[in-house]
């Protein structure tokens, strides 16, 4: 019998294999020029409209989003950006929706959480799974802001493992559910009309499975049913502004008509609800990424010591290129995958991880660098700088902490080489298809990439079992993935990008900067690579070991 | 009623001006526009007029080709439709030629009320809505900060030196706007993808020569660098002095 097929346009899996699809990123994505025009007219709508209207340092102190602030998302319309038009909305994509988080986080980390947790999150059950009847019921609703949505997931015992959930849904006699249990650190939640909640549902082919081993089915339940209870706002670190609460559901009586999906499909359904709103993540750190790059320019070239601008020295001069490098690199990951989705392609899990680990955890060093910019002022709370460093901390953690996307990478990349799949995949990409500009990047790039095949397949080849429990050799193997996959993105973006130029002094310095860019990605590749022979792993599991007893 | 917005594409806030090579103007490339702030007081309040009184309002501009830009603005914030009096060498028409070409353009739509900024953040000259309104032989109020329309009747309060000044005249008339008149409304989502349906008709206008030539351009001498003349309460003297004898503001 012939190994199982699998056909995947994924760079990612691909790099698993040593391969590299050029098709998968070559031409890289732009839209198409209407949603290209569109795009920049509601982009510079909203941009003009946050700056008026949103005020990020007293949403910080106070706690609080203003009312008239979440009233402005909906009279313009912004809820229903993504929702089809026959349902209220204008239909847009995945890139339109990325531009306009950015653009929003770039004012406002805290109000940017809105609309994540409604568009992003909340409507996308419906959206994806719901029935037409469901579409019509809900989605203008959520369009026009009348009703605000919020996705509860996450419980105490329920966050990077979602095995643990344990609110139930009982199927009652005239159909409806009877749905009790208790949902933790919930966003959206004080003013939310409407919960996407995940709860055991009993499998009818198994009627008397222990409640962990039941399926999860989705529902939308009402804020204002009985049995609801929203509990006070969490005291948190940063996004002060958004509403973090635990939400506890007592025998609340649920519609048949809403329940989201097939019953038993809930987890699907969250997993695809995660996998856009990951990316959508990533698009918020561009506009926090911008927001504390340009804090940080200004403050370099106005802050003077020893004589001159602080912009002159070296180590400052360090810290402000690696920001306009990462920033080229997470606009150039993120829109990549935007294009994937938007072309709709269905296997895009990877590249959305990819781009959430990699501009969570670059905004994270990124705003702790302007920080260092502005010195000792950048710690006074009288600064964006202090906020801009407790906003990124959580992006780290939620919607997949950046460790159990590491292992979903390498579980999903390993997958063909346990299963002895065979993968297809188009012609890889060769030198030639890169700007002569940058030709020596694009060979590097391919080089480790081929490395990254062998490694794998290396190791999967000495032991294979003990390579699926190794989660150290797992995240460097999905750390070099994920440095290889930005460096294709800013090698593909740039190469169009310097086609287009026709400016010399321009194109040159874009050229310096996408060099950067690139080279950072390689480095960060090649030491996740060299660090798989590293003997301090087994150090590392000893000294813990020792500690706990 | 037959409502016209007379609006400006004008260099972005943030734009840092340069001059051109020929020393006459200012260097067009790489720069940002946008419509120009009063402008966007004007077509708001062409808008509320239409709501409140009914009928169409159009959206006036003479400008190069790139212009549609800011008429879609204007259409997606509720003007119905666009007229671009399509001109390459647009930044450099006078004001005369300016408003001699909207008030021809302005006769040839039936409007019934214009509505002009109260000057172009640009050139701030204030004078084309006011020198339109005497090619057209309509009534004219500028700096308008209150405005009601009754009929053919309008009401304004305009502001001046002297303080707020109240007006009535008949209609046609020309109101340029200033700031205080209205708060303009941000398009929407709705409103932008509404704009795409809406026409721009781009006309070719008779030009009449300019009354005025250009000699020369020259940006602001550079501010001189600040000094710091000492420090605590010990250099208060010191400071006094400098104020009266060199900034002589005291």
């Amino acid at each position: 019998m012939s190994a199982p097929s699998v056909s995947s346009n994924s760079l990612v899996r691909s790099l698993f294999l040593g391969k590299t699809p050029a098709a998968s990123f070559l031409p890289f994505p732009v839209p198409d020029a209407e949603t290209r025009e569109t795009t920049e007219e509601i982009v510079a709508m909203v941009s003009s409209w946050a700056a008026d209207a949103i005020d990020p340092a007293a949403i910080d102190t106070n706690k609080t989003i203003p009312k008239e602030v979440i009233d402005g998302l909906s009279e313009l319309g912004l809820l229903g950006l993504i929702v089809p038009e026959e349902h209220g909305g204008i239909g847009m994509g995945q890139y339109t929706y990325s531009r306009v988080m950015e653009v929003v986080a770039n004012r406002c980390a805290s109000t940017v959480t809105v609309i994540g947790g409604h568009m992003g999150l909340c409507m996308k059950p419906v959206l994806l799974f719901g029935t037409d009847e469901q579409k019509a019921r809900w989605l203008p609703t959520f369009a026009n802001g009348e009703t605000i949505g919020s996705f509860a997931l996450t419980e105490a015992g329920a966050g990077s493992d979602a095995g643990g959930l344990r609110s139930y849904a009982e199927l009652q006699e005239d159909g409806s559910w009877k749905l009790s249990g208790t949902k933790a650190m919930i966003t959206n939640a004080s003013f939310a009309n409407v919960f996407a909640v995940f709860a055991r549902t009993p499998d009818p082919a198994f009627p008397t499975a222990p409640l962990l081993e039941r399926p999860i089915s989705c529902f939308y339940v009402r804020a204002a049913a009985d049995g609801v209870t929203v509990s006070a706002e969490e005291n948190k670190m940063g996004l002060c502004g958004s509403s973090t609460c635990e939400v506890s559901f007592d025998e609340v009586i649920v519609p048949a008509g809403d329940l989201i999906g097939a019953q038993g499909a809930g987890f699907k359904i969250a997993l695809n609800t995660l996998n856009t709103g990951r990316h959508g993540l990533a698009a918020c750190c561009i506009g926090q990424a911008k927001l504390a790059t340009g804090l940080a320019f200004t403050q370099a070239t106005e802050r003077v010591q020893f004589g001159k601008q602080i912009a002159e020295f070296g180590l400052v001069q360090e810290m402000l290129a690696g920001m306009r490098a990462d920033v080229y690199a997470m606009e150039a990951g993120t829109h990549l995958a935007a294009g994937l989705i938007d072309r709709g392609e269905s296997d895009y899990l990877l590249e959305s991880a990819c781009c959430k680990i990699f501009a969570t955890e670059r905004l994270w060093t990124l705003a702790n660098d302007a920080l260092q910019v502005a010195g000792g002022m950048g710690f006074m709370r009288e600064y964006p700088f202090e906020r801009i460093v407790r906003d990124a901390r959580i992006n780290l953690i939620f919607e997949g902490t950046n460790q159990i996307l590491r292992t979903l990478i390498a579980g999903q990349g390993l997958r063909p080489l346990f299963r002895e799949e065979q993968s297809e995949h188009g012609p890889s990409a060769v030198p030639e298809d890169f700007a002569v500009e940058l030709r020596a990047e694009a060979e590097r790039a391919l080089a480790i990439a081929a490395q990254l095949g062998a490694k794998t397949s290396e190791l999967a080849k000495k032991n294979a079992r003990a390579l699926l429990a190794d989660q150290s050799t797992q995240a460097r193997l999905s750390e070099t993935a994920v440095s290889l996959y930005t460096a294709f993105a800013v090698l593909a973006k740039a190469t169009a990008e310097i086609a287009l130029e026709q400016d010399d002094q321009n194109k040159a310095d874009l050229v310096d900067l996408v060099r950067l860019s690139a080279r950072r990605r390689l480095v960060g590749a090649s030491r996740a690579l060299a660090r798989l022979d590293d003997p301090d792993t087994e150090l590392e599991h000893r000294v813990v070991a020792s500690a706990i007893g | 009623m037959n409502i016209v917005a007379c609006i400006k594409r004008v260099p972005a806030t943030e734009t840092q001006p340069k001059i051109a090579s020929d020393g006459k103007g200012m260097d067009h490339s790489r720069v940002e526009y946008m419509l120009s702030f009063y402008d966007e007081i004007a077509l708001e309040e062409a808008i509320r007029t239409k709501e409140a009184a009914g009928g169409e309002v159009t959206a006036l501009t003479l400008g190069p080709a790139e212009a549609t830009k800011e008429i879609r603005d204007c259409l997606a914030r509720g003007a119905d439709k666009g007229t671009l009096l399509t001109d390459p060498e647009w930044h450099a028409r006078d004001t005369r030629t300016t408003a001699r070409a909207l008030a021809a353009q302005v006769t040839a739509l039936g409007a019934e009320i214009v509505f002009c900024g109260r000057q172009a953040t640009d050139r701030d000259n204030a004078a084309v809505g006011p020198m339109m309104a005497t090619y057209l032989g309509w009534a004219c109020v500028t700096d308008v900060i209150e405005l009601s329309i009754d009929g053919t009747k309008g009401h304004a309060k305009r502001e001046s030196e002297r303080g707020i000044e109240s007006y009535t005249f008949d209609l046609p008339a020309v109101i340029t706007c200033q700031k205080g008149l209205n708060e303009p409304r941000y398009a929407g989502l709705k409103g932008i993808m509404a704009a795409k349906k809406k026409p721009i008709e781009e006309i070719a206008p008779e030009l009449v020569q300019n009354m005025t030539e250009v000699l020369g351009v020259e940006l602001p001498p550079a501010r001189p660098a600040g000094r710091i003349i000492g420090q605590g309460t010990d250099a208060i003297p010191a400071l006094l002095e400098a104020l009266r004898t060199e900034a002589k503001v005291l």
